[in-house]
């Protein structure tokens, strides 16, 4: 952790200067934090919902962070956890697999006033809906965000080894399904 | 590099990744999303419950209520009782007064006989003018006396025959 992010990390878990520093770690990460979200969640409304709760979440738990991990890392953890967990909520109310859910919200983009997207990203975002959750966070995290295989492994818990394996299976089904007709 | 990783074996994700993502945001998002969270992470402090309840409160609430509903059903059939009892007794005192006044003395009165002249209004039920002459008697009846249902048939059944077929 740079000194920078040290003396911020010391100023969020004091409780007279928390609202202070909280300010500039929301200035400084809402925007990269919510295109993480967003392409787990895709609908803008549900991202704002869980880009919110990470926030709070974030507010609630800055105590408990013991710097093991860069500061980032540990809230788009904490992004990524409300992104699955909302998801899940999701799936569970509407009776269907995660799979199915995310097929179904990838089909409400063609009427989704937030996405402007052309017929060949409409398709990526449906090929992406077809792989198992780990490898669309991997694809979306490395293909998007261009985030470091090291970095990847603190967030998601598993090693480089297995994030790139992952990643190049991902790129090769996407690629496939981009090409078929 | 990034790059190099997908250029050779993906094309087509190659090519993609000059383009944008298709994804866009409602107009002033980004600035305005900072004071909704800290309204949100404030929300806590003043959203607490103020209210208190009693010790154990929930925790009794369904014992409290069935309690309290069986306890007005069964005030509910003695109550009853009460009013109908004393009721059913005036009726029968009434309805022997009628039926000795009306009868002749060398005949019998059938059961049969009786049931016609009640439906036909031969008899007169009228409850007021008959508890008047038998005052006293309706004053010994006590409206706290629970009667058995019992008691009451037996009385309707026999009672009342015997009384019929003396002379």
């Amino acid at each position: 952790m740079g000194m920078d992010e040290r003396l911020l990390v010391a100023q969020l878990q004091d409780s007279r200067t928390l609202d202070a520093a909280f300010k500039i770690l929301m200035a400084e990460y809402k925007e990269r934090l919510y295109w993480h979200i967003r392409k787990i969640v895709l609908n803008h409304d549900d991202t704002d919902d869980v880009l919110q709760d990470t926030f709070i979440k974030v507010y609630r738990n800055i105590g408990n962070f013991k710097g093991e991990s860069k500061l980032y890392s540990w809230m788009y953890r904490i992004a990524t956890n409300e992104s699955i967990t909302f998801l899940t909520k999701r799936s569970r109310e509407m009776k269907i697999d995660n799979e199915a859910l995310h097929s179904y919200m990838v089909d409400n983009l063609t009427s989704d006033v937030y996405f402007d997207g052309d017929e060949i990203q409409m398709k990526l975002q449906k090929a992406i809906a077809l792989l198992p959750q780990k490898q669309q966070l991997v694809f979306n995290m490395r293909y998007f965000d261009e985030i470091k295989y090291e970095e990847m492994s603190e967030i998601l818990d598993t090693s480089v080894g297995a994030l790139k394996a992952s990643y190049h299976h991902a790129t090769k089904k996407i690629e496939d399904y981009l090409t078929k007709d | 590099m990034l790059n190099d990783e997908i250029k050779n074996s993906t094309p087509l994700l190659d090519q993609l990744k000059k383009k944008k993502s298709g994804f866009s945001i409602p107009e002033d998002y980004f600035e305005n999303i900072e004071s909704s969270i800290l309204l949100n992470t404030k929300k806590s402090d003043w959203a607490s419950n103020p209210f208190k309840v009693p010790q154990n409160y929930f925790e009794d609430f369904d014992s409290t209520v069935l309690n309290q509903i069986n306890e007005k059903k069964s005030n509910s059939i003695f109550t009853l009782n009460r009013f109908w009892i004393p009721v059913s007794i005036a009726a029968m005192l009434i309805l022997n007064i009628s039926i000795f006044t009306f009868q002749k003395q060398d005949q019998s009165i059938e059961m049969a006989d009786m049931e016609n002249w009640l439906e036909d209004g031969t008899v007169d039920l009228n409850t007021y003018e008959i508890a008047s002459v038998y005052e006293e008697e309706l004053e010994d009846i006590d409206l706290t006396d629970f009667i058995e249902t019992e008691e009451i048939e037996d009385y309707l059944y026999n009672d009342m025959n015997e009384m019929l077929y003396y002379e």
